[in-house]
């Protein structure tokens, strides 16, 4: 995690003394597009594998709604995802939990092409887990406190020029509140470009 | 008055002039004019959550349990006034929460048998930690097993004051979902059992709707009883005591597949005496550890007769009586007699205890402490039995009141009205036998 962090770190100082760099040099040419800046508002689904209570993998479906914003080749989002409600015991013992998590991330894409381009993708965020625990009548329930959420991501953009918002990709998450940690997940996401 | 005025409006007016020298900065700043600039605050912002989740969310605590620390606060059902009820416990002797290993028990999920042991993997559990920092099971399994771990650490420590914590291997080690394959079908579900030679708990499938037998803390007593019935009595006869080690909840699940049916008549006659005198006692161990009387029936509802405070004023049987119930016999047919007798001596101990602790709650007494008594006496009725029964001369058979004779002479308090009420439960050639000081040769 503390790797994970520091290269995150790292990628966003990079970032600013390079943009910095940039600025410096065209501070005199003002006039900038200033308008090729768009805002992405979409729906998704995050398709996790998680061990079960019989000790084997399940694919659990996240449902997730997110917000961006990108400019040409750069991008950067942040999403909310929610599990279904897991139940699991019987009549008079039974638990229940549900998961979710948020995530900023940024995507940096091939440019050129206009059918289909390739991102990659990074994240960090948090991962929260509720349990509902029912004995015979007595209700108890729980939360946990924002547990650390890394993600790290090969996605497919169509149509990038378009005004939809239609990709998918291929996650890496990585969270200690994860079975298997880290977990591969597959990422559906649609929605409207502004 | 004059003189203050101006000079409060002339520091008011250079404030005011600052004021919209930096109101011209902020405006331009959010107008930033340059593609540049505009990915410079980009990546400022995102540093400044990256910064912030670091020291927000990477520091917390991921619910896993920190290495070198042994007490950990879970959340487990309890059996406490009554009922169960969730509660918070603290463990003392956890290493690892997800594998669940520690001091008191160690877990195997749907393990093999191969060369005479278990074998297969520990289960991965799922726990979150709470604002309290305690530990919250996330699925059913990591809920039962967790449970299971308190119930034995609390057994642990109660054979530890008892003097008797060498007799069993720790961490005892504890089959979950045991899969059964061959052998009686009634075994597959809904039940538990210990094994002698495994010196194991085995926990099939439950699938009813009531209360877990996992999470049954008298159920999990009465399992560990087992095991104290086992190294003081089965395995220092030996012979075909130790053949019959298995030992069920469930009445109607019997292992067959150790037990040699041909057998003797007073071999049969034996093995069910001692199977009763196991079951009983073990159902009384239930009791005493956890103080629920009737926690067969929460679990298997169909066995509502072993509740220990339903009266049963009937005797218990003679040696004769009992050789022509199991009369021709096969071993498993008189083994599965055993049950009924086995709650017959349950009742009758737990009724007998009862009046001890009406008695001394009078005065003051703590029940748990009275409890703590009678399983001091039971584990030394134990070793009285062993002896009894090692004693038997050819030909000889046990009688079944044995175990109440032995049991009256080591129950602290059994003033004359309790003993006579248990001498009346007895047929008159023990009668006489109930809390006297004599030898007994069988």
């Amino acid at each position: 995690m503390r790797r994970i962090s520091g290269a995150l770190i790292l990628f966003t100082l990079l970032g600013v003394s390079s943009a910095s760099a940039v600025e410096r040099s065209v501070l005199t040419s003002q006039k900038v597009n200033s308008s090729s800046s768009r805002i992405t508002v979409g729906l998704g689904l995050d398709v996790r594998m998680e061990r079960t209570e019989e000790q084997t993998q399940k694919s659990q479906n996240f449902s997730q709604v997110l917000v961006g914003l990108e400019r040409e080749r750069f991008g950067g989002w942040i999403e909310y995802g929610r599990s279904p409600l897991l139940t699991s015991g019987n009549e008079t013992l039974k638990v229940q939990r549900q998961s979710e998590n948020i995530l900023m991330a940024v995507s940096v894409r091939a440019n050129d092409l206009k059918v289909v381009s390739p991102y990659l993708a990074i994240g960090v965020g948090g991962l929260r887990e509720k349990v509902e625990t029912i004995l015979y009548q007595d209700v108890s329930a729980e939360e946990s406190g924002w547990t650390f959420l890394g993600m790290g991501a090969f996605g497919l953009r169509f149509w990038p020029d378009s005004g939809y918002l239609i990709s998918t990709e291929l996650r890496v998450l990585e969270s200690t509140q994860l079975d298997p940690n880290p977990t591969f997940a597959g990422a559906l996401h649609l929605g409207l470009v502004f | 008055m004059f003189v203050i005025g101006p000079v409060i409006e002339v520091y008011l007016a250079k404030t005011l002039l600052k004021f919209n020298r930096c109101l011209d900065l902020l405006q331009g700043a959010i107008f930033v004019k340059t593609y540049a600039a505009r990915m410079k605050a980009f990546f400022l912002i995102l540093f400044g959550g990256v910064i912030t989740g670091f020291f927000m969310l990477g520091c917390q605590d991921s619910g896993q349990h920190p290495a070198g620390q042994d007490k950990i606060q879970v959340k487990v059902p309890s059996f406490h006034d009554g009922r169960y009820r969730l509660e918070t416990k603290t463990l003392d002797t956890v290493h690892d929460l997800r594998q669940l290993r520690g001091e008191a028990a160690r877990f195997l999920y749907a393990p093999g048998y191969e060369n005479g042991q278990l074998v297969g993997q520990e289960p991965r559990l799922r726990f979150m930690k709470n604002k309290d920092g305690v530990y919250v099971a996330q699925d059913s399994l990591s809920l039962q097993l967790i449970t299971m771990y308190a119930q034995l650490e609390e057994l642990m420590k109660l054979d530890e004051r008892l003097g008797i914590k060498s007799l069993n291997q720790w961490p005892r080690l504890v089959a979950y979902n045991v899969q059964v394959t061959n052998g009686d079908p009634r075994m597959k579900y809904n039940n538990a059992l210990y094994s002698g030679q495994l010196d194991s708990f085995l926990f099939v499938p439950y699938t009813r709707s009531e209360l877990p037998l996992a999470v049954n803390a008298g159920v999990v007593a009465h399992e560990h009883f087992h095991s104290l019935f086992y190294k003081l009595v089965l395995k220092k006869l030996g012979g075909f005591f130790v053949q019959t080690s298995s030992t069920e909840l469930h009445q109607d699940a019997v292992v067959t597949s150790r037990i040699d049916e041909k057998r003797s008549s007073a071999e049969v006659y034996h093995v069910s005496l001692l199977r009763a005198f196991n079951e009983g006692l073990a159902d009384v161990w239930g009791w005493v550890a956890t103080g629920d009387s009737d926690f067969v029936n929460r679990s298997l509802g169909f066995e509502k007769a072993r509740g220990m405070d339903i009266e049963d004023r009937s005797q218990i049987p003679t040696a004769s009586e009992w050789g022509e119930k199991i009369q021709g016999l096969s071993m498993s047919d008189a083994i599965d007699l055993s049950y009924p007798l086995g709650a017959q001596y349950a009742k009758l101990i737990k009724q007998t205890t009862s009046l001890r602790i009406n008695r001394s709650t009078k005065h003051g007494d703590n029940q748990a402490e009275i409890r703590f008594e009678t399983a001091v006496a039971l584990i030394r009725t134990l070793a009285g039995l062993k002896d009894a029964v090692a004693q038997l001369g050819k030909g000889e058979l046990l009688r079944p009141s044995i175990l109440l004779e032995i049991l009256s002479r080591e129950l602290p308090g059994m003033d004359s009205k309790i003993c006579k009420d248990l001498s009346l439960r007895t047929q008159r050639e023990s009668a006489a036998k109930i809390c006297k000081n004599q030898k007994e040769g069988g």
